[in-house]
């Protein structure tokens, strides 16, 4: 069962990653809390989910659910964070609380309050291997992010965009006066935040077979606890504090009691924090 | 000239509001508290069973050539936010009668405060058995949980020949009551609950929880919670191999559950307070104009049991005041007395306690992606 625990909890870790790799990317540039990360997510849940329901096809359907939850990243930028960049640490994460009210109560609006089911079966094969079992989507799941994750790291490390956003990470004066668009880079960190959020939501439509204008809101507070854990601002330290978090609370559900399932995540949380204040990779 | 002015101003602002006071006194208002934006998936339904029965009534000449008019608040899944939507309906719309609150744990919230300012409320679907000593203005459209629960496990002992249940339940005041009551009756029929697990509101993950279950061969698998958690839950233990009899509360009486949990729905046993099939003139009539509104309206929830019980609470509200007026205290003279009522959820009379009596509790089956009454 261990061994099957352990499966269980990679995938719900790597959803929890892709969505804390926003929170993260977009504290350490902008140095705010984005409350809104699991709206983005939720959006891009709902751009895949009814353009399949629309078209049938599952490559345009991802295309457009990525593409939705960039074009909520970047408006969020553009109306949310940008009027009130350089005030008071507070105000922006009272403008992100505002737009995830306003985010969530616009979808119930949009599409309605029910949830809605995958327009696509799976089948539910599965491969075993040491007595455990996993099915083809947890797999999907687990590569997807993966992969995800590898060209994230190739991109902000081996490209001139990337590397850019990573000098405004450290010190955004100095990356203007040596001549980087600071602008640009905040809006890139938005679309690529986004964007790993909309694939984790489109990844949730797909394995949970329900999308509603509500389920961005815990797998958003999991992720902000999971940027926490692995430090914000460190994007190794998101990864890893998502699959942390991910197995921690599988394990407790399946060892101690199921139901406190949520609380041992932060548990988990509250207990790095008490040894290493700065989270796992936190920078100090 | 301006005086004048002023005059005439005054003299208009001052007739019109001696015509609206003529025209409200020609309305007849009712308060409704249901969930319109948490949980509205529920809450809709339960809108559009009022509105329908209003239409009705109001096409037939309204209560004594009064028309009705219902004031809806959000019950926003909330006690404070429900007490406050009490509060607005009768200081300000002075309202005697509200159709909700629709939750449990919201209903007896606003119960004492119903029960101290006399004002009648009949909640729909509240199951919580508190509800019955709530006090003398309170009332309900829907059976106890505990005489479902009842019900329920008799059907899977004498049917079923459970022997092995397990729960899986909604870790919430719902949920966690209908798991004390359902492990409490199969204990009664000697069918010990094996084993017990939960899951929160808005959880779509049960991985952890059905590979602990797993761990020991059970042939019953009862997930008693809201339809948004337990049609993936099931559909997840299908996934993972888990073959065992599947079983819920009347939650999961909607499409969406079939829809949600797809071929996983297959077998599904649940029980209900509405037989659609249920062959009067009235319910034929309700069906059409709650089918018609659905179909127009592709965001429209589609729950009629949701809306049966709404549409006949809110005709019995309209029949007490049309036969014995619009007091408090007049309208339970009927309620009290009322004797099988022609509903679209059967013939409808209320106890003691307020609660409705009928035919008993409908068990449905999930059969080639549709309900199938058994019982």
């Amino acid at each position: 069962m261990l061994l099957q625990q352990l499966v269980n909890g990679l995938a719900a870790g790597c959803v929890y990653a892709l969505v804390a790799l926003g929170y993260t990317m977009i504290f350490g540039i902008l140095g705010i809390v984005n409350f809104a990360q699991g709206e983005i997510y939720m959006y891009g849940a709902f751009g895949a989910v009814l353009t399949l329901a629309a078209t049938g096809n599952l490559v345009l359907a991802i295309v457009a659910g990525i593409a939705a939850a960039c074009l909520v990243g970047v408006l969020l930028e553009r109306f949310a964070f940008r009027p009130v960049r350089g005030m008071h640490p507070l105000i922006p994460l009272i403008s992100a609380i505002g737009a995830s009210i306003f985010l969530s109560s616009l979808a119930r609006l949009i599409f309605g309050p029910e949830d809605r089911s995958f327009p696509m079966e799976f089948h539910p094969h599965s491969y075993q291997f040491f007595g455990a079992e996993i099915t083809e989507l947890q797999l999907v799941i687990i590569l997807v992010s993966l992969a995800l994750m590898v060209m994230l790291w190739l991109f902000l490390n081996l490209t001139k965009h990337g590397k850019a956003i990573m000098a405004v990470a450290m010190d955004s004066d100095a990356a203007k006066l040596s001549g980087i668009n600071v602008n640009a880079a905040y809006v890139t960190t938005f679309l690529l935040g986004s964007a790993m959020s909309g694939v984790a939501g489109i990844l949730m439509a797909m394995y949970y077979n329900a999308t509603a204008p509500n389920m961005g809101l815990l797998p958003g507070l999991k992720a902000f606890s999971a940027a926490i854990l692995g430090g914000v601002g460190s994007i190794p330290g998101a990864i890893i504090g998502g699959l942390v978090l991910g197995v921690a609370e599988n394990l407790g559900a399946a060892y101690l009691s199921s139901h406190f399932k949520d609380a041992f995540a932060f548990i988990a949380l509250v207990l790095v924090l008490i040894i290493r204040p700065r989270g796992i990779l936190g920078r100090q | 000239m301006q005086r004048l002015w002023l005059l005439v101003m005054v003299a208009m602002v001052v007739l019109g509001l001696g015509l609206s006071e003529a025209r409200a006194a020609e309305e007849i208002k009712i308060g409704a508290i249901l969930r319109l934006s948490q949980g509205a998936s529920d809450g809709l339904p339960a809108k559009r069973g009022v509105e329908i029965a209003v239409k009705e009534i109001n096409a037939a000449g309204g209560i004594n050539g009064k028309q009705l008019k219902v004031i809806f608040e959000d019950e926003k899944d909330s006690a404070p936010a429900s007490v406050a939507a009490y509060q607005k309906l009768v200081s300000m719309d002075k309202v005697k009668v509200i159709i909700g609150p629709m939750m449990s744990g919201n209903v007896l919230a606003v119960a004492p405060l119903a029960q101290r300012d006399k004002i009648v409320i009949v909640t729909p679907n509240g199951t919580s058995p508190k509800i019955s000593d709530a006090g003398e203005y309170v009332y309900r459209g829907c059976t106890r949980i505990d005489k479902q629960a009842a019900s329920l496990t008799k059907y899977a002992k004498e049917s079923l020949k459970t022997t092995k249940p397990v729960i899986l339940y909604s870790n919430e005041p719902y949920g966690k009551g209908c798991n004390d009551l359902f492990t409490k009756c199969f204990a009664e029929l000697g069918i010990p609950v094996i084993s017990t697990e939960s899951f929160m509101v808005g959880d779509r993950d049960f991985s952890a929880q059905l590979t602990k279950l797993k761990q020991k061969p059970f042939d019953l698998l009862f997930i008693p919670g809201y339809l948004q958690e337990t049609a993936p839950a099931i559909s997840q233990a299908r996934r993972m191999g888990i073959t065992a009899q599947s079983m819920g509360v009347f939650g999961d009486m909607a499409p969406k559950y079939i829809e949600l949990a797809g071929k996983a729905s297959e077998g599904h046993i649940n029980c209900s307070e509405y037989d659609e099939d249920y062959n009067t003139p009235t319910n034929k009539k309700f069906k059409d104009a709650y089918y018609k509104i659905v179909k127009a309206d592709t965001k429209e929830p589609n729950n009629a049991m949701f809306a049966a019980i709404t549409y006949d609470m809110t005709r019995l509200v309209s029949t007490a005041i049309a036969t014995k007026g619009g007091a408090p205290d007049q309208m339970r003279g009927y309620l009290d007395t009322v004797k099988d009522f022609d509903g679209v959820t059967g013939k409808l009379s209320f106890d003691n306690n307020g609660d409705v009596v009928k035919q008993g509790v409908y068990i449905f089956k999930v059969v080639k992606g549709k309900y199938v009454k058994v019982k």
